[in-house]
C-alpha cells in the first residue's frame, strides 16, 4: 500500500471529518433507538 | 498537549479509513452517553440495576447496558483516532482533544436544561443540576482556548521543533583540553625565548638553580615530553616542533 508523507489536504480532510461526526451522531441515535 | 501516538512513518487511504472509523465511533459513543443521560434525568437522574437489592429506580431500558459500553467504546475510538491522526500528520492527532468539551459541554447542556425545566413533578430551577451543569461547562470549555484561531492545538504535530539545548560534554571537555595545550604552548614558547635571551646574554637562565645532572635530564625529558604532546595536539607546527626540540636538546647540550 502506498504511504505518503505529507499530510493529507486540509479542504478534504473537513469535509471528511464532518460527515465522519454527523454519521457518527446518526449511528449513536440509531444504536441507541434500537437497543433502549 | 502534542499527542504523537505512532511517529511519522507516513500513511495510507487504511490509515485515513481508520481515523475517520476512529471519528465516527466517537461521535457514536458521546451521542449515547448524551441520549442516556437525558433518559436517567428525566426518571429523577438516579436508577439502578442488578445485585440482590429491591430497586426502587429501575434504569430506562437498554441505559444500564448502554452506558458503560458507550465509555469504553468511546475510550477506544479516541484511542484509534489520536493513533491514526499522529500518522497522518498535521494537527489532526490533536482533533481528538475536542472530546473532552464536545463531552463536558454536551452533558452540562442536559444538566443546565433539566435545572431549567425539571421533569414533573418539581418545578422552578433545580439547584442540584445547576451547579454540575455549570461546572461541566466551565470544564468543557477551558481546554477549547487551546483550539481558538492560532492556538497551540492547530500546531502541527509533527512540525520540527528547535532542538532543546543540552549540555554538551564533549564540546566542553574538548575546549578544556584546548585551553590547557593553549596555556602550555604558551608557557613553554616563553620558556624557550626567556632561556634563549638568557643565553644571549650569556646568562645562567633564571629559573635554573644549580642542579645536579640528573634533575638536569629528568628536565629536558619532561620538556621533550609536553613539545611532543603539544605536537601530537596539534598546537604546535612541524617546524615549531623542530626548533624547540632542538633548542631544548641544544640547552642540555650546552
Amino acid at each position: 500500500m502506498i504511504r505518503r508523507t505529507a499530510p493529507p489536504d486540509a479542504r478534504l480532510m473537513a469535509v471528511l471529518i464532518i460527515a465522519a461526526v454527523v454519521i457518527g451522531i446518526l449511528v449513536g441515535y440509531w444504536i441507541y433507538a434500537a437497543l433502549s | 498537549m502534542d499527542l504523537d501516538l505512532g511517529g511519522r512513518r507516513g500513511w495510507s487511504v487504511l490509515d485515513l479509513a481508520l481515523y475517520l472509523l476512529g471519528i465516527v465511533g466517537l461521535a457514536a459513543a458521546l451521542t449515547i452517553v448524551w441520549l442516556s443521560m437525558r433518559a436517567v434525568l428525566d426518571i429523577g437522574g438516579y436508577c439502578a440495576e442488578g445485585g440482590p437489592y429491591e430497586i426502587a429506580h429501575h434504569c430506562p431500558d437498554g441505559v444500564a447496558f448502554l452506558l458503560p459500553l458507550s465509555i469504553f467504546a468511546g475510550l477506544g475510538s479516541a484511542g484509534l483516532m489520536g493513533w491514526k491522526g499522529s500518522q497522518l500528520g498535521g494537527p489532526y492527532a490533536n482533533l481528538v482533544l475536542l472530546a473532552w468539551p464536545a463531552l463536558f459541554i454536551s452533558l452540562g447542556w442536559n444538566f443546565l436544561q433539566f435545572a431549567f425545566f425539571p421533569p414533573p413533578p418539581s418545578t422552578g430551577i433545580e439547584l442540584g443540576w445547576l451547579i454540575p451543569g455549570i461546572l461541566f461547562v466551565i470544564m468543557g470549555a477551558v481546554p477549547l482556548i487551546g483550539f481558538l484561531p492560532g492556538g497551540k492545538n492547530w500546531k502541527s504535530t509533527d512540525t520540527p521543533t528547535e532542538p532543546t539545548a543540552k549540555y554538551d560534554f564533549m564540546a566542553e571537555g574538548e575546549a578544556r583540553y584546548q585551553n590547557t595545550m593553549k596555556r602550555e604552548r604558551s608557557k613553554l614558547l616563553t620558556d624557550l625565548v626567556q632561556e634563549s635571551a638568557h643565553r644571549a646574554a650569556g646568562q645562567a637562565p633564571a629559573s635554573s638553580a644549580p642542579a645536579s645532572p640528573a634533575t638536569e635530564n629528568a628536565d629536558v625529558v619532561s620538556k621533550l615530553e609536553r613539545l611532543s604532546a603539544l605536537y601530537r595536539a596539534g598546537s604546535l607546527t612541524h617546524d615549531e616542533f623542530q626548533a624547540a626540540k632542538a633548542a631544548t636538546i641544544a640547552e642540555a647540550g650546552g
